[in-house]
């Protein structure tokens, strides 16, 4: 870093310039328009699809594919759009720019991940207003058709809960976008940056599965194996209170409390990392 | 070569060590969530179905999943294919416990149908009449109960899973003393259905507890709605005379 740069001090107002910027600059790529398109007939495509249901009742199966579009399409969108706009910056050679300007690195980090992380939850955002209106609209029609499946014509979706999920999920992707961000500073790629947030992503899935099979196997260096495999990344599979939700329980603030600590804590041990990682970059 | 390549090794031991921290947070919130093991699951779906589904369940696709594996299970079905139907079947309610379908079709299917394709279809006479038989349709019927018994952290107070196994005890293992406390635990449970009461006060009449049998009926016409066609009033009302009449009242 430049001694000129160290000279003024760290500005709150300037990551939100950036983030502003970067956020309209992701609305309008064609890949967000075309991932919230295709997250939404996903969607739609739930009321073709409910002949194939035998199990779960209508309602439940279109919220679960509500669900499964916001953490699938929101993921993938969370990778793509986040390595794109900060590595597209460095690419591009704009960053050499912006930085030339009185910004910190770590304001560039920041607004860059706070831009992204705005897109993925504006994404969210609109695919729940979307199944809640699906479910709206739904749960209407079954009211007017089989009152008597409703004890005392009261609604049986809890519309809160379903918001609650997609906060959630936007917890999730916080977390998403910082480790992408996180390899964008090291990445020489975007490809680089992209596969390794959507590796992360499924690691980070499956993790609960190392922290199970650390407690199962007896030999030393697997357990070391499993817990450095289970220390290493953040467990998104605690993200998935969907299951919890669609079959009517209320989950206490407590819960959710929690699940906003932890990926607090990840996404800020990311991006202080991206910025120390980003300072010493040689762009 | 990039020089921000040197507090790599700093980073990888900082992600451990906050891995390592918030694991209490971790644990606490996954046994708020009851969130159980899925190893066998993934490793299932991988083996039978390809890594699509399992994408599909990662990403949260669960009840598409579970759809698609109970569809696969009816070809296997209709193919009298034992083990496909089975590990299917415990597959499908292992991806997607929740719809209370999956368990008392499953039941059924594994209570009536296996039975009849073990001793072939063309002897099923056989498993009433001969000792054989009645062993395959008793062994069939503690996995039918075993099947439904797993359902139970998902399904704690559903009546129809009780009935299930109430009918299960009675009419394939015989054993009309395990029906009858399955009959109890289904009336004792949320919003059991008006037939659970009929069901459980012939078992208890064939059984030659007509006193209790009459109990029941007359507690539970009580709050039969009139204007219910699934209540059979009229039904239990004429059941309750001919008790009565038995019983010489």
């Amino acid at each position: 870093m430049s001694e000129s740069a160290e000279r003024f001090s760290w500005s709150a107002s300037r990551v939100v310039t950036i983030g502003l910027n970067t956020f309209r600059e992701a609305v309008r790529m064609k890949l967000f328009i075309a991932m919230t398109i295709l997250a939404m007939c996903a969607l739609a495509s739930s009321f073709l699809f409910r002949e194939f249901n035998f199990g779960s009742s209508e309602l439940k199966f279109i919220a679960d594919f509500g669900f499964g579009g916001m953490t699938v399409f929101g993921s993938a969108l969370a990778v793509i759009v986040t390595a794109q706009l900060f590595y597209g910056e460095i690419e591009h050679r704009t960053a050499l720019t912006l930085l030339a300007k009185p910004i910190h690195r770590s304001e560039f980090v920041l607004g860059k991940f706070f831009g992204a992380w705005a897109t993925v939850a504006c994404f969210i955002g609109m695919l729940t207003v979307c199944l809640v209106f699906a479910l709206w609209f739904r749960e209407t029609s079954i009211l007017a058709e089989y009152p008597d499946e409703f004890e005392g014509g009261k609604r049986i979706v809890q519309y809160g809960e379903i918001v609650w999920f997609s906060v959630v999920q936007i917890f999730r992707i916080g977390i998403l976008c910082s480790v992408v961000i996180l390899f964008s500073t090291y990445a020489t790629s975007s490809l680089f940056a992209m596969v390794m947030g959507v590796l992360v992503w499924i690691v980070g899935q499956l993790q609960h599965i190392a922290i199970e099979a650390r407690g199962v196997v007896d030999s030393f260096i697997l357990k070391t194996v499993y817990a450095l495999a289970s220390f290493a990344l953040p467990n998104f599979h605690l993200f998935d209170v969907g299951e919890k939700l669609a079959l009517g329980e209320s989950l206490p603030s407590s819960v959710y409390f929690k699940l906003f600590a932890y990926a607090l804590l990840y996404a800020t041990f990311y991006l202080a990392v991206a910025s120390a990682s980003f300072n010493r970059r040689e762009l | 070569m990039n020089s921000n390549r040197s507090i790599i090794p700093i980073c990888a031991g900082l992600a451990l060590l906050i891995g390592w921290a918030v694991t209490p947070l971790d644990r606490s919130i996954a046994e708020r969530l009851g969130q159980d093991s899925e190893v066998e699951t993934l490793r299932d779906l991988d083996s039978q179905f390809g890594q699509g589904l399992s994408v599909a369940i990662l990403g949260g696709y669960r009840s598409v999943a579970a759809n698609l594996v109970w569809l696969s299970m009816n070809q296997n079905w209709e193919q009298r294919d034992l083990a496909g139907t089975l590990g299917k079947l415990a597959f499908a309610t292992s991806i997607d416990p929740r719809p209370e379908l999956f368990w008392l079709n499953g039941s059924r299917i594994i209570a009536n149908d296996v039975p009849t394709w073990v001793i072939g279809i063309d002897n099923t006479d056989l498993l009433v009449e001969s000792a054989e038989g009645r062993a395959i349709a008793s062994q069939f019927a503690n996995r039918a109960l075993g099947f439904l018994e797993r359902s139970r952290v998902y399904h704690e107070q559903n009546p129809k899973i009780y009935i299930e196994e109430a009918m299960i005890l009675w009419r394939k293992a015989s054993d009309l003393e395990g029906a009858v406390g399955r009959f109890e635990q289904a009336i004792r449970a949320e919003s059991p259905p008006y037939y659970a009461y009929r069901v459980y006060g012939e078992l208890l009449v064939k059984l030659d507890r007509k006193e209790e049998a009459l109990k029941l009926l007359e507690s539970h016409y009580e709050t039969l709605p009139d204007d219910s066609i699934e209540a059979m009033k009229p039904v239990v009302a004429d059941r309750i005379r001919n008790l009565r009449r038995e019983l010489g009242y």
